[in-house]
């Protein structure tokens, strides 16, 4: 079947399988390695994207699904060369160690600031709730978030 | 013949998907059916994704009560003003489903189809005393009690030529003051060891009548009469002394008997219990 | 030490993958493509004992797309050791490639190659085996039990030895208390996100791996033998790795792969999915252990009882090791007469044990510290006063004549720690009656850096001076996420006096690196390798200063290398470093470099507390972490932010370890729970506050008087839990993890 969506902020027509997984296309049709497999049952959210705004995991997804939607993975976080501040905040807050889970982590997050730009330190974490991290005890990750907000209140 | 899939986007095109003979899949937010399909393939199944069936997702209220389309998402229950206000118990079970992505996609319809025993929203839904709509390929409806519609563990009374298009919650239920809780094995994206709803009317501070329901007891979800009836009555006075728990424990005591999990859930569902009520109360108090 | 000011050493300086990773372009092995690649995946064993009577592969071959199945007979008939990494090392081999009797849930039993993943998946499920069905040994107990066929000829208990110090019978013998417990630790999945996976292709003759391993050079070994290609057309190029924790440290897919990859003459990727990273990779030996500890009158330990059985799983793997691990742990953290330790590694049909992140140090202080608070609360005693009676200092020797203990902290861990937590006023408060509990708990912990005193402990570093000024460094590091290229580019630009954006840090690549077989792991990277770095920079320092000094005609003490430019002691710059190589060069035809070997004389303690408080829930039994405070023992943080980095992720690993992590058998020996949806580790919501205390008092032997952090920060944490839950319920819970089901069930017995 072809599809066509918005990925990363540019319209993709792209043919499919019935049953392929949406993981799969990003990864393999559409090079996006950024998304990663942690566990293929929608536990781990290393596969996380966002499609119309909201987080989703890839995994339990046919690719079929984002037919007409707008689709950002990690690589399409970046804009015109620049970081989004949410990649610096985890750079510079320790937030990344082994980093496969970093990708799935900046999506749920940024999926979060897209509903709520000034989120609580629980709202974070409930954002997070469903990606799994081993190297940082999540204490870094969430820290990185709230320096955003700490940033925008300097700014002022 | 291989596998195909269809992507209908308007009821008479997904009437039409259903009139085949053929083995059919229905996939809506895709996060029970995907891990099952990819676990176990089919061969040769017409793929149905309702992901593009927005006649499926609305909510209104009208005479009869609330109508919740099929593919409304975990995220849209909770995030609804209309649904949190009419139906606060089901609102509740949905923002406890999975994780913050989980709930993105996953609809009420694949909640109650998939028919896990362990389902969030079901034991909402029963409490609510809800129906689910039914559609055949040539549009005819029917409706049905959920809690006669899920049979078992995976098991459900739909037939291979219906989908589900909607529940119907009745109005008489509605803006009732309720409480959901489970108890899974971690705080959070946990499946349920037992989950509970409840809806009750107060007035004078007594309750005038409740309706409980359980899932994760047993096979599936189901009304309990022994704690709706044993708490119907009662004041918020006695609410306070906790001896309503003791109808908890008893029904899960009927429920599983002999089960390896009796001895950790007839304590669990303690916590169930107060919670249920707690929430209820609250909200009763405004 | 604190006196002393560096530049980079002591700075949190930003990792220096950090932009790669962000951007999601680093690339992991499973990221990797190339033209006319085959995908490969493992046909598991659903079976826990079992004889395989055919394999029907029909359907399978059918899939489009299929290269070729290996079974049992399609492989080198080999048993190896994933435990043994040096060319001598003897312990036990008993592990083929794929096999006809699985021994567990998981073993391989083949392996399907596909021009594409799906087609490889699709045909890997259409394998039909037929098996004969065997009784299988799951617990400890039947292991033991001499009536119990053996899984292997050998028999279910390879490994049984006693090792003892002081007079062990006169002691007990004396002894007014006896605190006797058993504990049982779980078997712990190590839940790296990024599953087990490995590229492998035959380059020009060269077999070349691609693995995010911890252990390249003993890759290189096994494929050598397996293949018969000598070493040097063996290479093995650790890639980035999405955790490992362990669980890639002993080679897993790497044998499997590289074989596929010679055999065929192609580039071979081979993946596992999460439930064969749960059951067919590795996972942490389980433990149960019974420790009797006499004490005297005056709350003084006299001596201790260990009798210690590791299950190892179906395969003999590290049993042996890890027991004598754990022998090593237990006696660098008390001070006592005497200690009679009983080791037996018993053969279970189970997952395979092996190495995971603590490597025995998890297993034994649960032991041993859930007994010590129990003994202190026996004899009436404030836990943490029994343990500062009776704590080792530095100038206590090793009783079983181990390496020196080093600059021992453990003191300052456990006195700062008590005062951050409030240790005093928590313990001493009503847990209370209702329904909540609240309850506080601790446990001391010691651990090693690096193999000096166990294993052959020495490493290799080649710096070079570029045209340009930057330095080229090349050893055998991998770098687990854990940020050790970044560290050891700090130690290095600290002893150079070179910018630290002009160090470049080569991982592991068995053509090409100087050959370190020990590979990343035993928490000896910071203390051995990194001194290793940082002694190799001051040699290299050394030649540059001196070729300087000829060049400016200038005596060398004269001069001095700092921010990449040769100054006067002044600052004054007098060249640059470009230049210097440039005139090196035309001057005396060389190139500036250094080789240097370096060898180990020291092990000391890395000492750790944990301090925390919990709350239980009387009727779910869960168990809310309140509070945890982390005091470490670390010498010099070389980079603080990475050390706390380590610290919150080794608490994450066994706080789950305590409460809920545990590869869970069903009677028939089948895994309950392979997947993230039954197999639990600690979410963000459950993760409790965490306060680090480091203390730094430094280690002399170590660069900059740095110690290793990365294991014994994932010790402390799971007795501490479980010793809070006793606390708050009176109870002496034992099992871990402590699950709500357990909880219910210890209150139902009190």
């Amino acid at each position: 079947m072809k599809i066509n969506l918005t990925i990363n902020h540019e319209n993709r027509e792209v043919e499919v399988e019935p049953l392929e997984r949406l993981i799969d296309m990003l990864r393999n049709r559409l090079g996006l390695t950024s998304v990663k497999e942690g566990c293929g049952e929608g536990e781990c959210g290393a596969c996380t994207i966002i499609v119309d705004q909201r987080a989703v995991t890839s995994c339990t997804m046919l690719a079929v699904q984002v037919n007409g939607c707008e689709v950002l993975t990690t690589e399409g976080l970046q804009q015109g060369g620049e970081l989004d501040r949410l990649q610096e905040a985890f750079i510079n807050n320790g937030a990344i160690q082994c980093g496969y889970c970093t990708p799935g982590m900046l999506m749920s997050v940024k999926a979060l600031l897209l509903q709520r730009p000034d989120p609580s330190k629980e709202e974070v974490i409930k954002a997070i709730e469903g990606n799994l991290c081993r190297c940082t005890g999540y204490h870094p990750i969430i820290k990185a978030v709230e320096s955003l907000k700490e940033e925008a209140v300097h700014g002022q | 013949m291989a596998n195909k899939i269809i992507q209908p986007d308007n009821m008479a095109a997904l009437l039409e998907s259903l009139q085949g003979t053929g083995k059919k899949i229905m996939v809506a937010g895709g996060t029970d059916v995907m891990i099952r399909m990819r676990a176990n393939p089919p061969e040769e199944a017409l793929i149905i994704d309702l992901s593009h069936m927005e006649a499926l997702k609305s909510c209104d209220i009208n005479e009869e009560g609330l109508r919740i389309g099929a593919m409304c998402t975990m995220t849209e229950l909770w995030e609804s003003p209309l649904v949190q206000h009419a139906a606060k118990v089901l609102s509740c079970a949905a923002s406890q489903v999975g994780s913050t992505q989980i709930r993105n996609r996953a609809t009420i319809g694949g909640n109650v189809a998939n028919a896990a025993q362990c389902a969030d929203t079901i034991p909402a839904l029963i409490a609510l005393d809800a129906s689910v709509e039914l559609m055949k390929a040539n549009g005819a409806t029917r409706r049905m009690k959920v809690e006669a519609f899920v049979t078992g563990i995976g098991r459900t009374l739909i037939d291979e030529t219906e989908v589900v298009t909607a529940f119907l919650i009745p109005a008489w239920n509605l803006g009732k003051a309720g409480g959901y809780c489970k108890i899974g094995s971690r705080a959070s994206v946990t499946i349920a060891k037992v989950n509970c709803a409840g809806i009750f009317s107060f007035s004078g501070g007594v309750i005038r009548e409740a309706r409980v329901a359980f899932g994760s007891l047993g096979q599936r979800g189901f009304h309990s009469s022994l704690v709706s009836e044993g708490l119907t009555g009662m004041t918020l006075d006695a609410l306070k002394t906790e001896a309503f728990i003791e109808l908890f424990v008893q029904q899960v005591e009927q429920a599983i008997p002999g089960r390896a999990s009796l001895a950790y859930k007839r304590s669990a569902v303690k916590a169930v219990a107060v919670s249920i009520v707690e929430q209820a109360i609250s909200e009763y108090r405004g | 030490m604190e006196t002393i000011k560096y530049n980079v050493v002591g700075q949190s300086v930003l990792r220096l993958d950090g932009l790669e990773k962000v951007t999601g372009t680093i690339k992991y092995t499973g990221d990797y493509t190339a033209a006319g690649m085959l995908y490969a995946r493992l046909v598991t064993s659903d079976q826990a004992s079992a004889k395989i009577l055919s394999i029907d592969s029909a359907e399978a071959l059918k899939v489009p797309g299929v290269v070729k199945i290996y079974t049992a007979a399609d492989v080198p008939k080999v048993l190896y050791s994933a435990h043994n990494w040096l060319m001598d090392m003897s312990d036990l081999e008993d592990e083929p490639l794929l096999t006809m009797d699985p021994k567990h849930d998981g073993d391989r039993v083949a392996i399907v190659v596909a021009e594409t993943d799906e087609a490889a998946i699709t045909a890997a499920r259409r394998i039909r085996i037929d098996y004969e069905p065997r009784p299988a040994v799951i617990d400890i107990e039947s292991a033991l039990d001499e009536s119990t066929p053996g899984i292997h000829s050998y028999g279910n208990v390879p490994f049984d030895t006693v090792k003892e110090f002081g007079s062990f019978d006169q002691v007990f013998s004396k002894a007014p208390h006896i605190i006797e417990d058993t504990v049982t630790t779980p078997a712990q999945h190590h839940a790296a996100i990024e599953c087990h996976v490995c590229l492998a292709s035959m380059e020009d003759g060269v077999l070349t791996l691609k693995t995010p391993c911890q252990i390249t050079f003993q890759v290189q070994m096994m494929l050598s033998r397996i293949t018969g290609l000598p070493m040097t057309q063996v290479r093995i190029i650790k890639t980035a790795t999405g955790g490992s924790f362990g669980g890639k440290s002993q080679p897993v897919l790497e044998p499997l792969c590289g074989y596929l990859a010679y055999d065929l003459k192609k580039s071979v990727l081979m993946t596992m999915d999460r439930a064969q990273s749960i059951v067919s990779s590795r996972r942490r030996n389980s433990v149960r252990g019974r420790i009797r500890l006499a004490v005297s009158e005056e709350g003084k330990i006299l001596g201790r009882d260990l009798d210690v059985v590791t299950d190892t799983g179906a395969y003999f793997s590290n049993g042996a090791a890890v027991s004598m691990a754990m022998l090593k742990k237990s006696v660098r953290l008390y001070k006592m007469e005497s200690q009679r330790y009983r080791a037996r590694a018993v053969i279970t049909n189970t997952p395979v044990g092996g190495a995971a992140r603590g490597y025995g140090s998890p297993q034994i202080h649960a032991l041993t510290e859930i007994n010590i608070e129990n003994a202190a609360r026996v004899l009436k005693l404030d836990p943490l006063d029994f343990r500062l009676a009776n704590i080792v200092s530095g100038s206590d020797a090793d009783p079983m004549g181990g390496p020196a203990l080093g600059n021992v902290q453990i003191e300052a861990c456990l006195r700062q720690g008590a005062a951050r937590f409030g240790w005093k006023e928590k313990y001493f408060k009503a847990p209370g009656s209702g329904r909540y509990r609240t309850g506080v708990g601790m446990a001391a912990i010691v651990h090693g850096n690096g193999y000096f005193g166990g294993f052959p402990e020495f490493t290799a570093i080649q710096l070079t001076l570029m045209p340009d000024g930057t330095i080229l460094v090349n050893s055998a590091l991998h770098d687990l996420g854990c940020g050790t290229l970044t560290v050891a580019s700090q130690i290095i630009s600290e002893a150079l006096g070179v910018v630290l954006e002009k160090v470049k840090v080569l991982e592991a690549d068995t053509l090409r690196s100087p050959y370190d077989p020990a590979g990343t792991q035993a928490c000896r990277v910071t203390f051995v390798c990194g001194e290793a770095a940082r002694q190799g920079a001051e040699q290299l320092k050394e030649k540059i200063l001196k070729r300087a000094s000829e060049l400016l005609d200038l005596p060398m003490v004269t001069l001095q290398l700092k921010d990449s430019i040769i100054t006067d002691l002044s600052g004054l710059p007098l060249m640059d470093l470009p230049t210097l190589a440039s005139k090196c060069h035309r001057s005396f035809g060389e190139t500036l470099c250094v080789s240097f070997d370096y060898q180990a004389s020291a092990n000391p303690g890395s000492y750790g507390a944990n301090f925390v408080e919990v709350e239980v829930d009387t009727w779910t039994g869960f168990v809310q972490v309140k509070q945890i405070v982390a005091a470490h023992d670390i010498g010099k943080a070389i980079n603080p932010e990475f050390v706390r980095g380590q610290i919150y992720g080794g608490i994450q690993m066994n706080l789950g370890y305590a409460l809920c992590e545990e590869i869970v058998l069903n009677e028939d020996g089948s895994v309950k729970n392979k997947s993230f949806s039954k197999y639990h580790v600690i979410n963000a919501p459950s993760m409790p506050p965490v306060e680090v205390i480091l203390i730094e008092a430094g280690e002399p032997g170590g660069p900059y008087g740095a110690k290793s952090i990365g294991e014994s920060s994932s010790v402390a944490t799971a007795p501490a839990v479980i010793n809070a839950i006793n606390h708050a319920l009176g109870t002496r819970l034992s099992v871990l993890p402590a699950t709500p089901e357990r909880i219910i069930e210890a209150l139902s017995d009190y």
